[in-house]
């Protein structure tokens, strides 16, 4: 290395980016641009930079690469039978939160037509205002626990900056 | 009907939840996800552990269920390469979490040792304070050479000034020919050295 190499390396490293907050990292669309030479501009400026501080994003943009330019490959792949059941089994799974949301509308519908009798059946009026308070409690507190089950939900499957870098990313796939 | 919009018109199926659409949806981009998860494994050490290429190919058909991350896939440009990006991504922060996992579990204590990540440390040759006019002069000769070449082309001399990364790897992350990269690293230094010669920096 001579005088010239050694003051661009001394340049470069000086002015590189030592400050605490990282770049956003790029989602994955970004990186199919970027692989696809269709990012221009800022954009590119940014994925870039990210590239020049995250050996992890370089490292993917590589073996991303390497699988666009080998895709055809895939054709023979062979997929483990239990493996493709499992994911064709999850489109059939119904969601529980769906079920749990649809057991708190009854609850909460059982409540209505119970307040609408008491006003049509005046001999049991009573006794349907009872039925409106207990179904309307049971509806309020199921849909109070549905809402914790979707927050604990959430964290469960949100990624945290714990799990890596490359999590980082945008909330997408 | 070609096959993008074909691909597309399968997405669109899945999100309007008709019947068969995601068994075939599946079918169509199993292999290719499954082939994506391995290869990427096969370049790290977690390559023969049992059951997690399914593991994480499981995970990207989960996520694209339960996050609706289906209907994104209708905006993309190709379906099938932004799988296969998708794939790559997913199983190297896989990857990296068992990593982390693994350093937590076999040396607790090395943990609270470690120093800060390599990449983020402190630029070790900070300008000296009592530079002289020619350092600085030389400097904006500097500046204004890195400043004038395109981000591609500077994205070429840092990473190979920088990070000591060869031709060839630069041209594999910028997806151009090691040949180029060359030409760019040169052409800059000439750049340079003239720029310095003209201001009598430089013999």
């Amino acid at each position: 290395m001579d005088k010239l190499d050694r003051q661009l390396k001394e340049f470069i490293a000086a002015r590189r980016f030592t400050g605490a907050r990282r770049p956003q990292a790029p989602s994955v669309e970004d990186y199919l641009l970027y692989l696809e030479g269709a990012l221009e501009g800022e954009p590119l400026e940014r994925m870039l930079d990210h590239l020049k501080t995250d050996a992890e994003a370089r490292h993917l943009i590589i073996e991303a690469r390497a699988l666009l330019e080998g895709g055809a490959e895939a054709r023979h792949e062979a997929v483990p039978a239990g493996a493709l059941e499992r994911a064709r089994s999850l489109g059939r799974k119904k969601s529980p939160l769906r079920r749990q949301g649809l057991l708190t509308a009854i609850w909460l519908g059982i409540a209505a037509v119970s307040f609408a009798a008491s006003f049509f059946v005046p001999r049991y009026y009573m006794q349907f205002l009872v039925l409106t308070v207990l179904f309307g409690f049971k509806g309020i507190l199921d849909a109070r626990q549905l809402k914790t089950q979707i927050l604990i939900y959430k964290t469960l499957t949100e990624e945290t900056p714990a799990n890596g870098h490359l999590q980082n990313a945008r909330p997408r796939l | 009907m070609d096959e993008s919009s074909d691909d597309r018109g399968l997405v669109s199926a899945c999100i309007e939840g008709r019947a068969g659409a995601w068994e075939a949806f599946v079918a169509r981009f199993s292999r290719l996800i499954f082939w994506s998860v391995r290869k990427t494994l096969a370049g790290t050490r977690f390559a023969g552990r049992p059951g997690l290429c399914e593991d994480i190919f499981q995970e990207i058909f989960a996520r694209l269920l339960e996050r609706g991350e289906l209907a994104r896939l209708r905006e993309v440009s190709s379906l099938r390469k932004f799988l296969s990006v998708s794939a790559c991504h997913r199983t190297l922060d896989r990857v990296k979490s068992l990593s982390r996992e693994e350093a937590r579990t076999v040396s607790p204590s090395a943990g609270g040792e470690a120093g800060p990540e390599p990449e983020w440390e402190l630029a070790s040759s900070l300008p000296d304070p009592s530079e002289t006019a020619a350092s600085k002069e030389r400097e904006s000769a500097l500046a204004s050479v890195l400043a004038a070449l395109e981000p591609r082309e500077r994205f070429c001399v840092e990473m190979h000034y920088l990070e000591g990364m060869t031709h060839r790897e630069i041209g594999a992350l910028l997806g151009i020919p090691q040949d180029t990269v060359s030409t760019v690293i040169r052409r800059t230094r000439e750049k340079l050295k003239s720029r310095l010669t003209e201001a009598g920096l430089e013999d």
